[in-house]
């Protein structure tokens, strides 16, 4: 039946770590990862999205990507920005006891060696002001390689815990 | 075998304003997919769209009504600009369902640690639907939302805006597995 998910890799952080990655993006199929419960480890911090591949995210200055965040302390924003390092995702998030943030992504061509990257992004987090805040949108990864692997890098600080999870939609 | 699992199927077959679903949030999963699909409304007028709401139920079987609820919903009309939806501190969700006097609406939410004693519950979700035919009023919404308390959700409780108005809807509930 369409739209099954079979788990791919997963990552569970028990202990602080400043980055991770999630792999086996081998065929052409679409890819779910979902991020549960994360919690990081210094107010104010921010959890970048990266394409890599062998163990190494790729910060060369190839993203782009345009969202719309929701947030319930002020208007609505229209972000995006072209050939920056990464993706811009999980921002500025908030270490109160309680407070973590979630995201689903959709990965499309990204084992294509051919066709660019493109990423879907859906978050619900908190804020560091302790106000719900989430990106929608999606955002292109320009250059045709192919690529294995999400990377998630803190901007600064640890994350404190969580689950990354990768899985292929059959 | 799929890491999406049915959870729960719940077809309400006759008209009403309120539904429960209860015991569908447990240790077995983190992650929920809550799918609405045939909706159908009863008493709204062509000239009305209607939101449907959302609360969760805890362990106990209670209704969360307290004002811990935060929200930030982008409505998307067809006949009119859009609205930003955002409160903090207010006492229950929107679902992302609406409904008119047109059948029917939908909507795809996924739920994040209901059952957690130590992380609030957050959501996303969209959904398109409620229509209107006087005045070809469509809405779609794109929403996000959290229940700032730290203790274990069983449940959902999925109600209409205005009483007077009822609804039918099937509501399947999914988890995603985790194998560690």
């Amino acid at each position: 039946m369409a739209g099954q998910l079979i788990q791919v890799d997963t990552e569970t952080i028990s202990s602080p770590t400043s980055s991770l990655y999630l792999s086996g993006i081998t065929t052409d199929d679409v890819y779910m990862v979902t991020v549960n419960d994360l919690k990081v480890t210094t107010d104010n911090t921010t959890c970048y999205v990266r394409v890599g591949n062998s163990g190494t995210a790729d910060s060369s200055a190839n993203y782009d990507y345009a969202t719309k965040t929701l947030y319930s302390a002020g208007s609505f924003l229209n972000q995006s920005n072209t050939n920056q390092t990464e993706w811009d995702a999980l921002n500025n998030l908030d270490s109160l006891a309680g407070s973590n943030a979630n995201a689903i992504y959709y990965l499309y061509n990204w084992a294509s060696s051919s066709e660019y990257s493109f990423i879907t992004q859906e978050e619900a987090t908190m804020l560091y002001i302790t106000a719900l805040y989430g990106k929608q949108g999606g955002g292109v990864h320009t250059v045709t390689q192919s690529n294995s692997e999400i990377h998630f890098v803190m901007s600064s600080s640890t994350i404190a815990s969580g689950t990354f999870t990768l899985y292929k939609v059959v | 075998m799929s890491n999406l699992r049915l959870i729960n199927e719940t077809n309400v077959s006759s008209f009403v304003n309120t539904v429960n679903i209860t015991d569908i949030f447990s240790a077995d999963f983190d992650i929920y997919k809550i799918v609405v699909s045939d909706t159908e409304p009863s008493g709204v007028p062509s000239t009305d769209v209607i939101a449907l709401y959302t609360r969760f139920i805890n362990a106990s079987g209670s209704v969360i009504t307290a004002s811990n609820y935060d929200r930030a919903n982008l409505v998307m009309k067809s006949e009119n600009v859009y609205d930003e939806d955002k409160l903090a501190n207010t006492s229950f969700l929107y679902a992302r369902d609406y409904i008119g006097n047109y059948t029917s609406s939908g909507s795809v939410t996924y739920i994040f640690n209901p059952y957690s004693s130590s992380s609030y519950t957050f959501m996303l979700g969209q959904g398109s639907g409620g229509y209107d035919t006087a005045n070809n009023r469509y809405r779609g919404n794109k929403q996000i939302g959290v229940l700032k308390q730290t203790a274990s959700m069983t449940g959902i409780n999925l109600y209409s805006q205005n009483s007077s108005y009822s609804f039918k809807a099937l509501i399947r509930t999914y988890g995603l597995r985790v194998d560690s």
